[in-house]
């Protein structure tokens, strides 16, 4: 299994943003924390679709690859309004979020 | 739109030859052609074989070059003239200024 | 390193926002943030930025949307966007650019290249807006480019003024704005009634053109008004212009004298294309160009001669300048002088004008402009049907010099370079009564001395003067005597006597030729060809009031009497 974060972007990133890292981070975590009620609570899949892009975004701006791939995996299929598989994609993303945001808080603080 | 100059086969003359339209944007070139060659041509040769186009700001510099070669002492010749170029120099009637042929 | 500039991001992902506004501000930038759509049109009317970051997918109003809307709002202004965009297809990537966007931004966002394209469009930011300065000022030299144009016209059109443009005989095409081509079309009488006509082409273009027309102009009627002829008007417009135009600068110009008594007109040629004789038989002649154009070479080298032709009523003088004959059409293809020509041999003298017009026009098709042709046209006909010329009616209550007399005599020098026309006609219209008279006296005046001249020293025949070829060999054989002439005189002899009331004038003309045998021409009936040609007599007995010749025929007085009203 393939790392949660990117290493090298968090550098930069970390760099970058020097004293505000930690601001964004958190920043992050509550933003992910509304889009996944969002996704979770989505009847359309217009919505749904929209959502989970905003989510694989902001996810692959902080470096959580893992949690970006689910992101776009439940994008395509409310893309293409599939709905077998999605209860699964989600919980996926789900638990890819949990883990992101663990790792980012520990790379935060470290 | 082209001019090149050189000196005569002689070394006392200097020959200009104009390709493509020799019109108002060909002014620049035309005078530097024979104001800075490093010597004093004794008589000026303007050839016109590859001239597509003649027009009155043409007749202009040709009256400049007569004026830097000496006015009436000038001895500047005109070669090469293609039917057009003809009918625009004749209406002129540059031949009473300049050798035409 | 780049000038610090506002840059406006839109986005409506907090995280983004933080993030993408620490990369600007980090660049030195100032940030301004948008939440929105609404948002960043506010923010965008707002603050002005000079860079904006928008996501391309926002609730609400899109992301395209308000780049549109943006690019409206800046106007002429160039503002960049770049797009932020997840999106990885490539033609959803290309609806970016097409929507207005500048660049794009794909997540996640690399420093670097946001960075890089930062700098790249700021770079092209500026590029704009100096070519927009350069560009309104560009437009304020235009404008008063043209204000000084319209300056420049205004006193031309004083100084030129149409003199007898309008009269009966003459049709003619120019714009008011030719004289910015280089075109100008002057025509004016002399005071025997003469009707000179001068069509010129400057080079050059807007006001290196119209300056060279203002002393032409000037030159042309101040000398047109004293008698002049028009070969002396003519050489000294060359004078002038080759004194006061640069190298290079030239006028090519034909003129016309037209002699309404004798029928005859005289055609200087001088760069332009032919000039066209059309004669009411339908034949056509060209009279071409025969000399250099006005004010390259200087007075030693100019050749003031003309070519005369004998015409009869309702035959017509056409001439134009280059526009016509290299009117193009649509391919780029010339009307061309022999395409006009042959359609001068086919249409009828009357309708010439409007044909040639019309023709060109069709030529040029779409583009063709009126304002690009000049044409003119002048007919032989009657004086009466042009009037006499406007003579100078002062109605001075002084009394100017009344009783005088003066002695003028030419010797051979004199005779060959010299007109006194002009200045003998200058010292008679002193006389306020005479001015009124002032054409018939200048006609005597002129007729007598030609007679003086022409037949009596050179001792010329006139008979010559009946052919049209005898014309061209009339002025030989003249140019010829006068230039071996190596003695004779002509003397004037003018005695003026008044009162309040009455008055008269002698102007008796003296040579040292041999004379003619005035009796039996007196005696001959109207018919007598030597009444009709040479010594003009029957001129002479219409304008003056008596005309007496004495001992062998080389000694005329012309007699005018004159009263004032009460």
């Amino acid at each position: 299994m393939s790392e949660p974060l990117d290493d090298a972007l968090l550098t930069e990133l970390r760099e970058v943003m020097g004293g505000a890292f930690a601001t964004l981070v958190e920043t992050f975590i509550a933003d992910g924390e509304r889009r996944l009620d969002e996704v979770a609570c989505a009847s359309v899949d217009d919505a749904l679709r929209r959502s989970a892009h905003a989510l694989k975004g902001a996810s692959a701006n902080l470096g959580a690859v893992r949690l970006a791939a689910a992101c776009g995996v439940l994008e395509s299929l409310a893309r293409s309004g599939e709905r077998e598989g999605r209860p699964a994609a989600l919980a996926r993303v789900q638990a890819e979020f949990t883990v992101a945001r663990d790792a980012l808080r520990r790379y935060a603080s470290a | 739109m082209g001019i090149r100059s050189e000196a005569s086969p002689d070394g006392k003359g200097l020959t200009i030859a104009i390709a493509g339209r020799f019109d108002f944007s060909a002014h620049k070139d035309f005078r530097q052609s024979y104001e800075d060659v490093g010597f004093e041509p004794s008589h000026f040769t303007v050839d016109l074989r590859e001239a597509t186009y003649l027009d009155s700001s043409a007749l202009g510099m040709l009256l400049l070059l007569r004026d830097h070669a000496g006015g009436d002492a000038a001895e500047v010749r005109i070669v090469n003239c293609n039917a057009d170029v003809r009918k625009i120099l004749t209406i002129s009637n540059f031949e009473q200024l300049f050798d035409i042929r | 390193m780049t000038a610090t500039i506002r840059v406006l991001v839109a986005d409506d992902s907090q995280t983004d926002r933080l993030l993408l506004s620490s990369i600007v501000a980090r660049e030195g930038h100032e940030v301004v943030t948008a939440v929105d759509g609404v948002d960043a049109l506010e923010k965008f009317t707002a603050c002005n930025p000079q860079l904006v970051l928008l996501d391309a997918l926002m609730p609400g109003l899109d992301g395209f949307e308000v780049a549109r809307r943006i690019k409206d709002l800046a106007r002429e202004d160039f503002v960049p966007i770049i797009f932020l965009t997840s999106l990885t297809e490539a033609d959803e990537l290309a609806r970016c650019l097409v929507a207005g966007g500048d660049d794009f931004l794909s997540k996640p966002y690399n420093t670097v290249i946001l960075r890089a394209k930062i700098i790249a469009l700021e770079r092209m930011r500026q590029m704009h807006a100096t070519l927009q300065l350069q560009r309104d000022e560009i437009a304020l030299h235009h404008a008063r480019l043209v204000r000084e144009q319209e300056a420049a016209k205004s006193i031309f059109d004083s100084v030129a003024h149409s003199g007898c443009l309008d009269a009966d005989n003459i049709r003619h095409l120019i714009s008011p704005l030719a004289i910015f081509n280089g075109d100008v079309l002057l025509a004016a009488r002399n005071p025997s009634g003469n009707m000179y006509v001068l069509l010129g082409d400057f080079t050059g273009h807007g006001l290196t053109a119209s300056i060279g027309a203002m002393p032409l102009a000037e030159i042309f009627y101040g000398m047109t008004q004293k008698g002049f002829l028009i070969g002396d008007i003519l050489r000294e417009c060359n004078r002038k212009l080759n004194e006061i135009l640069p190298v290079g600068y030239f006028c090519c110009a034909t003129a016309v004298d037209f002699n309404f008594w004798k029928r005859t007109v005289e055609v200087w040629n001088g760069g332009l294309p032919d000039a066209y004789v059309l004669r009411g038989d339908g034949r056509l002649g060209a009279v071409r160009s025969r000399h250099l154009p006005l004010g390259v070479v200087g007075p030693a080298r100019f050749d003031a001669t003309v070519e005369t032709y004998e015409l009869e009523h309702g035959d017509r003088i056409l001439m134009c300048t280059d526009g016509v004959v290299e009117s193009r059409d649509e391919q780029g293809g010339m009307f061309g002088a022999e395409r006009l020509s042959a359609l001068l041999a086919r249409t009828s003298a009357e309708h010439a004008f409007e044909v040639v017009r019309e023709a060109v026009l069709s030529h040029a098709g779409e583009s063709a402009r009126e304002d690009d042709l000049t044409l003119v046209e002048i007919a032989m006909c009657d004086e009466q049907e042009v009037g006499a010329p406007a003579s100078r009616n002062e109605t001075s209550s002084a009394l100017g010099p009344l009783d005088w007399s003066m002695t003028y005599e030419l010797g051979p020098v004199s005779m060959r370079a010299f007109n006194p026309l002009p200045l003998l006609q200058h010292v008679l219209m002193e006389v306020p009564s005479l001015r009124s008279r002032g054409g018939e006296i200048f006609t005597v005046l002129s007729e007598l001395y030609s007679n003086a001249l022409d037949h009596g020293v050179l001792r010329l025949e006139s008979t010559q003067k009946s052919s049209a070829s005898g014309f061209a060999a009339f002025y030989a054989d003249r140019g010829r005597a006068l230039e071996h002439l190596d003695g004779g005189f002509v003397r004037f002899e003018i005695t003026s006597r008044a009162n309040e009331r009455t008055g008269e004038l002698r102007i008796r003309v003296i040579d040292s030729g041999v004379g003619f045998d005035h009796v039996a021409a007196r005696e001959g009936g109207p018919s007598d060809p030597r009444r009709l040609h040479g010594r003009g007599m029957r001129l002479l007995d219409r304008l003056c009031d008596q005309v007496t010749y004495f001992g062998r025929g080389n000694d005329v007085e012309a007699l005018f009497r004159w009263s004032r009203p009460s």
